[in-house]
């Protein structure tokens, strides 16, 4: 299933080569599926087992995915080291586009502010505290003026109160 | 009173109609901003809906599904960009039309198209979905096990060469499903003694998480300044003519046809549908050549093939309760909050829910298509909005919507933290439609096969024709695609080694 579409400004086979033949795509989730496993499988061990309720405990089940995790973690691993013997580039077809410093800062900058808004949310009326988000995203974003950064979110945290605080009577 | 009169009588309430014109106007725009895909818009609105009742509620969030299927045409017949993935084949040939100054044709064409690829998919739900449910009632647990682990690996199967991530994807939604009471015994398991979590991780909270805010927060992450594309300003004509509606007919049966099988297929959705079908078209074509360079066949076909599958996608997630599609395993999330039980029992207790179904998607397409048509440079304008207000607003409305759900604030943790994975999986090219799908059919995969092997061990799986069947049918569909790539790599390399004559 694979007809010659035509572009959709997709990047270049060389760069798309470059990006999907980088073995950190591939060990990265392999070194977390892994761990993830170790992890689940620990915990498993503190279920309590109830004797002689059910052949097949509660156990079991998660045992079992714990198991099929560190399997796939380690062929994910297997497969990319042969791949890379092979000297053979993946043909990924779902490449990311490639993240930005700026991108970085403006995410950790706006995952801030919301975790600001949880804190601020406690001590301040929700229109206030939401508006306040509001301008701090859009001017984390790049929006600037007074029409970005005032009326905007005042405009669209009255339309949020009005449809969870008076019509679905949300406790907000 | 018949099943059908009821179905259908339902809907003359006016705030179904009210919650339909909602629904319409709500997927348009969110089909027409590329990066909110229809997953995400139904997750995001299966927040607030969730305080209606279940058959309004269900008019707004199946209206998002079909409309966003005619809105996201527009990105990608004027800026060369999908609105949502099920557009992807739209762009082969409508931005190229566009380019020729054939853009309202493009449109039109387009909107008609999906309009009859989704009525197509429409007559097919209210013929199948009641058989198939009857059939899949006399499965046992060993044949539901079967069913899930198809539905499973069908979408793990579809996620574009790459299985083993799929299936890590599968195990740690089904991980994620066993956080809570166990499905036999009632033990608690993963809860860490927080009494939120007994009841699971919270379904509304972790699809809006891993599909809303991972998109927004790759788009924060990878968002250049000032990199758009100019939007095409010249329309030409709007209306097909006689000559344009010949050349359509072809493709229009062969894009029903074609999503009208994939649609069947649980987990595949129209974005591969789309693709199929225009592949399909192309191939039975008189002018091959012209296909991806502006052919109104090429557009024709890819769009009806795209929106055929709806049909299919509700037939298989309410008959059987596996997800048709990605924004099916959200809808179960929400049907399962109403008391709806989506399953082989459903439609032998409740017949006329399918008619009320296939009666607001009739309508919502109706709706869908009168917007279309009526020149669309209005929705057009939208695509000059800047990105970071919607940014700011989807990840509001993403807090504000999970936290209405029940009101607490953990859900709204669970729903960022989970987001931050979505973000990870997304990275590192791991889909997460998988991880969403084994947290809704974790419990259901679990107590069947716990079930099955209780009532006679392996055995009882091995000796039903169905489920050995299904189970060979999921093994093809993972061992398949790699073994084909295998093949070609091969017969490459071997006609590389052949030097010339």
């Amino acid at each position: 299933m694979s007809p010659e579409a035509p572009g959709t400004g997709a990047p270049s086979p060389a760069e798309e080569g470059a990006r999907s033949a980088h073995p950190l795509r591939d060990l990265v989730p392999a070194a977390a599926g892994a761990a993830l496993a170790v992890g689940a499988f620990v915990l498993t061990l503190g279920i309590p087992v109830r004797e002689g309720l059910t052949q097949i405990g509660p156990r079991w089940w998660p045992e079992v995915l714990s198991g099929a995790l560190l399997l796939l973690a380690v062929l994910l691993v297997a497969g990319t080291l042969r791949k890379r013997s092979a000297k053979a580039v993946a043909a990924d077809t779902d490449i990311p586009d490639p993240a930005t410093r700026e991108g970085a800062w403006r995410l950790v900058a706006m995952l801030g502010s919301i975790l600001g808004y949880g804190v601020l949310w406690y001590f301040v009326d929700f229109r206030v505290s939401t508006a306040l988000l509001f301008a701090a995203l859009t001017w984390i974003g790049g929006g600037r003026g007074w029409k970005a950064l005032l009326l905007f979110p005042v405009v669209v945290t009255t339309v949020l109160h009005l449809l969870f605080g008076v019509l679905l009577r949300v406790p907000l | 009173m018949s099943p059908i009169v009821e179905g259908f009588g339902a809907l003359l309430d006016p705030t179904i109609l009210l919650c339909i014109g909602a629904g319409a106007l709500l997927g348009m725009l969110v089909g027409a901003f590329p990066g909110v895909t229809a997953t995400m818009a139904v997750a995001l609105a299966s927040s607030f809906t969730l305080a209606l009742d279940p058959l309004p509620g269900l008019a707004v969030l199946l209206t998002i599904y079909v409309s966003s299927n005619f809105g996201d045409r527009v990105p990608a017949i004027l800026v060369n960009t999908p609105g949502t993935p099920a557009s992807i084949a739209t762009t082969f040939d409508g931005y190229a039309m566009a380019r020729k100054g054939q853009a309202g044709l493009a449109l039109t064409a387009s909107a008609f198209a999906s309009a009859w690829g989704t009525v197509v998919g429409l007559v097919l739900l209210m013929v199948a979905a009641i058989p198939l449910s009857r059939l899949a009632l006399n499965f046992g647990p060993a044949e539901m096990f079967a069913l899930v682990v198809f539905g499973l690996t069908m979408m793990i199967g579809v996620s574009g060469g790459k299985i083993v991530k799929g299936l890590m994807a599968g195990a740690l939604g089904l991980l994620l499903g066993a956080v809570g009471r166990d499905p036999i015994t009632g033990t608690p398991r993963f809860t860490f003694g927080i009494p939120e979590l007994s009841d699971g991780v919270p379904f509304i909270a972790a699809i809006i998480g891993l599909f809303g805010i991972a998109e927004v927060l790759n788009q924060i992450l990878t968002h250049r300044r000032g990199h758009k594309v100019e939007p095409i300003k010249e329309f030409g004509r709007w209306f097909p003519n006689k000559r344009d509606w010949r050349t359509m007919l072809k493709p229009l049966a062969v894009g029903s046809g074609v999503g009208g099988v994939v649609g069947i297929v649980p987990a595949t959705g129209g974005d591969i549908a789309g693709i199929l079908g225009w592949d399909q078209a192309r191939r039975v074509s008189k002018r091959p050549d012209r296909f991806g360079k502006g052919s109104l066949e090429g557009i024709t076909a890819a769009d009806t093939s795209s929106n055929a599958t709806l049909g299919g996608s509700v037939t298989t997630t309410l008959a059987l309760g596996l997800p048709g599609d990605s924004v099916m395993a959200v809808m179960i999330g929400s049907m399962v909050v109403w008391g709806i039980q989506p399953g082989p029992s459903l439609f032998t207790n409740q017949p006329d829910l399918v008619y009320s179904i296939a009666g607001i998607m009739l309508i919502a397409t109706v709706v869908a298509l009168l917007a279309s048509i009526m020149r669309m440079r209005g929705v057009a304008k939208l695509l000059e909005l800047p990105q970071h207000f919607l940014w700011a607003v989807i990840l509001v409305f993403c807090m504000v919507g999970t936290y209405a759900v029940s009101n607490n604030v953990f859900d709204v943790g669970v729903m960022l933290v989970l987001g931050l994975v979505g973000l990870f999986l997304k990275r590192f090219g791991i889909p997460p439609g998988p991880v969403v799908l084994g947290l809704i059919l974790g419990s259901l995969a679990e107590g069947n096969l716990r079930r099955a092997l209780e009532i006679g061990g392996p055995a009882n799986i091995l000796t039903s024709p169905i489920a050995v069947g299904l189970l060979l049918v999921s093994l093809l569909a993972l061992v398949g695609p790699p073994v084909r790539t295998a093949l070609r790599n091969r017969r490459a390399k071997k006609a590389l080694e052949t030097p010339a004559p």
